[in-house]
């Protein structure tokens, strides 16, 4: 065969699987849209926390005020003792307790130290910074007020007040992608790459393991295989993943409005890398499995272990060396790592070098294991 | 009677799988594999010695003191010191470094004079985790050269440096982390992470003893083993797969308690019997699953769609009250969304017996509901032949 007609015929022969054809065509689309649902609304918000009013002054009534005005969070109700409220938060029912302690504002005007107090549950650790953010800025404002109050009394000199009134932060914290800080923004960026290669293992492993089954395709039929035809097959499968790949970063990144387009050009090119890289797995994985349905078995579980292994969630400098080493066996190490970085960062072709590398060393790899899989798989039909 | 059919529907079970070393694994040894590749990962706890790099423009006795703070915070590691930020951003797209702090020229001469320019942390926000670590950190060595200074410059008015720090403090936050206080993405990650591969391990194991059945058109020698009755075939089937999986939720939670040397803060037995309810629950699911579809392909396919996202859906990491309105209620659909708080109730929080029992009424119906809506679904394809051997 040659590759071109090993090609027409792996497409033909995926299209035409009626069961497969969905996991080729329309799973990437609908895990687009599904996959991203939780985290649609980018940041968090509507928390419940529980005030225990101690005080029961104007200014903790304030402070109560400007907390039911903050988005992350809202007043899911009140408690006359932290203890009251402790197990709800260990239940996980409520994200937070905040403490205004007795005599509160009496201190805060006298100078004597006083505290509000939050606790979060680090149960949660997401929730738990977003809680103390807020509720600790919320705090801040009022104290500094207070302090400007006091000065005031003291007899301090208004033109350095106000100098202090209107000097600038010590400390800005801002991001250099991901503007928004968007959770969406930063988990989908690297899921949405994910979920191409998972769902195209799928699909190519078990049509190729369909093939060896019947005895049939371009690998496992009656013809002689050679270079040309399993290049002509790997080709035909990358097309659908290369497809995918691009309907994530091109429309579903454009169309749900995460962080995109940094270097489409790059990314394109990327894209095609690994395309052929995850087309050669699937079809190594395919030969191995030998089996329709294997691949839906064996790769189902395996989308946990691989996002975390790419290193975006959790550092790869917390991560054993092992792992890290290990990881790099996966096409979505250096997808992940790479697509991010030229999508939503906007690298240049020779900052993503590493992962460059490492997905063309994947390509042979995978490519060798391939055709020594198929021709392994082969001779045993033949015996 | 009964009992033999039990027993032989188990026996053939047994027997099957012995001779498929593909079953066995994918029943056994992946789980097992899987479970301690992810311990593993998190092993280190808290992340430490995260690369970034800093700009100093000011070239002052404080900037130079700020970087000696900045590199002695266990999270951080001061990797490269570019003369600009052009020369810096390269690092951080390259991912050689996570952010870059920068501190401006005439920084600290400014800051003697009460209009000093702020340091600004460049980070990036594509690594979430990571750019909250270094931005905890780099705010705290800021902070803390900026508390030093006004303290000193406070007790111009008197009273000593105690006082002054006193007087400055009036009004604080004082913003404190209950449970896992240290943020321990180990507790956390590997803590949430088991449970729910565990659970689909168990969904994908019971799926496919069953499907397999249909697939390979043995309905009728495997419910004869049994006697001819359905649910002892079901059970003897299922056996295997539930002694197995409770077997390994209970190690996970020995695992934590026992030999990572943890102490739950709750009752280690509640929490042993909430994550073997999972997985039954996740037997039960399996079995609606392939009631549903007939179809051991299909069944798998469900399985990615219902089990596989829920992770994503169960607010382990992005709380459920935050989300939208559909992904909530899809959310309060899915067994482990109800199954997390009670693990970290017990696991983490040390809450109440009746906020477990409370918890657990849910769950429950995640082993009722699912088995009304399956069995008689697979009683009907066990009688339809004709709709065996789907693939």
């Amino acid at each position: 065969m040659t590759p071109w007609q090993a090609l027409v015929t792996t497409v033909g022969s995926a299209l035409r699987d009626r069961g497969l054809v969905i996991m080729f065509v329309a799973a990437v689309p609908f895990y687009s849209f599904f996959y991203p649902l939780p985290y649609a609304t980018q940041s968090v918000r509507n928390v419940p926390l529980v005030v225990v009013d101690l005080d029961a002054s104007p200014m903790s009534r304030d402070i109560v005020t400007r907390l039911s005005a903050v988005a992350t969070v809202r007043i899911g109700g009140s408690a006359t003792a932290v203890g009251e409220a402790r197990d709800a938060l260990a239940a996980g029912q409520i994200a937070g307790i905040v403490v205004v302690p007795e005599n509160f504002s009496r201190d805060a005007a006298r100078g004597t130290s006083t505290a509000v107090t939050v606790f979060g549950t680090g149960a949660y650790p997401v929730q738990d910074k977003a809680v103390l953010g807020s509720v600790g800025a919320v705090v801040q404002g009022v104290a500094g007020e207070v302090t400007l109050a006091r000065l005031a009394r003291q007899g301090a000199p208004a033109a350095a007040m106000l100098q202090s009134a209107r000097a600038g932060p010590a400390f800005i914290d801002q991001p250099l992608y991901n503007l928004t800080r968007g959770y969406g923004g930063y988990v989908v960026a690297a899921v949405g790459i994910l979920i191409v290669q998972q769902v195209m293992l799928m699909a190519i492993a078990a049509l190729v393991g369909t093939w060896l089954e019947q005895r049939a395709g371009t690998l496992f039929g009656t013809q002689a295989v050679g270079p040309g035809t399993l290049l002509g097959t790997i080709a035909g499968f990358a097309l659908f993943v290369f497809l995918a790949l691009l309907y994530f970063i091109g429309f579903a990144f454009w169309f749900q409005d995460y962080p995109r387009g940094g270097n489409l050009a790059g990314a394109v090119a990327f894209a095609a890398v690994t395309a052929l890289a995850v087309a050669s797995l699937g079809i190594a994985l395919g030969a191995w499995f030998a089996d329709r349905e294997r691949a839906f078995q064996v790769l189902l579980a395996t989308s946990v272990p691989f996002l975390f292994m790419g290193g975006i969630v959790f550092p790869r400098e917390a991560m054993p060396v092992p792992i890290n080493v290990l990881a790099m066996l996966v096409p979505t190490t250096p997808g992940i790592f790479g697509f991010v970085k030229l999508n939503q960062m906007g690298a240049t072709w020779s900052e993503i070098r590493p992962e460059f590398l490492n997905m063309t060393a994947l390509l042979l790899l995978y490519g060798g294991a391939a055709w020594w899989a198929v021709r392994v798989r082969r001779q045993e039909a033949a015996r | 009677m009964a009992t033999t059919g039990l027993r032989a529907a188990w026996a053939r079970e047994l027997r099957y799988l012995g001779g498929q070393p593909w079953d066995l694994a994918l029943l056994l040894w992946f789980p097992v594999a899987s479970l301690m590749l992810l311990l593993w990962m998190f092993s280190s706890g808290v992340p430490t010695g995260l690369p970034i790099a800093v700009v100093d423009q000011d070239h002052s006795s404080g900037s130079r003191e700020l970087i000696r703070r900045l590199a002695s915070t266990r999270g951080l590691a001061v990797t490269a010191q570019p003369p600009s930020l052009e020369a810096a951003q390269p690092l951080v797209r390259s991912g050689a470094v996570y952010g870059i702090v920068h501190i401006p020229a005439d920084w600290d001469r400014d800051r003697l004079r009460n209009v000093s320019p702020p340091v600004v942390l460049y980070d990036n926000a594509q690594f979430s985790l990571a750019a909250g670590t270094i931005g905890g950190d780099v705010r705290a060595a800021v902070t803390s050269m900026a508390v030093d200074r006004l303290v000193a410059s406070e007790a111009r008015f008197g009273g000593g440096f105690a006082q002054a720090a006193m007087r400055l403090n009036g009004v604080q936050a004082d913003l404190r982390t209950l449970f896992n206080p240290s943020l321990s993405y180990e507790a956390y990650f590997a803590g949430m992470l088991l449970p729910v591969a565990l659970h689909l391990f168990c969904v994908i194991a019971a799926v496919s003893a069953l499907g397999r059945e249909f697939r390979d058109r043995s309905v009728d020698a495997w419910v004869a083993s049994a006697g001819g009755s359905l649910p002892r075939a079901l059970i003897g089937k299922l056996a295997p797969v539930v002694l197995v999986y409770v077997l390994l939720s209970l190690g996970i939670v020995v695992t934590f308690a026992g030999y990572r040397g943890w102490a739950p803060a709750g009752s280690p037995l509640l929490w042993m019997v909430a994550i073997a309810v999972l997985m039954l629950v996740s037997v039960a699911i399996a079995i609606m699953l392939v009631g549903l579809t007939v179809n051991l392909r299909r069944a798998l396919s469900l399985t990615g769609v219902y089990v596989a996202t829920g992770l994503a859906f169960s607010g382990f990491s992005y709380p459920r009250a935050a989300m939208g309105t559909f992904a909530q209620w899809w959310a309060g659909l899915l067994p482990y969304t109800h199954y997390l708080p009670v693990q970290q109730g017990q696991w983490l929080g040390g809450a109440s017996a009746s906020a477990w029992a409370q918890g657990m009424g849910p769950l429950l119906l995640f082993l009722v509901v699912p088995l009304l809506i399956g069995l008689p679904l697979l009683n009907r394809a066990v009688a339809q032949p004709a709709r065996w051997g789907a693939r």
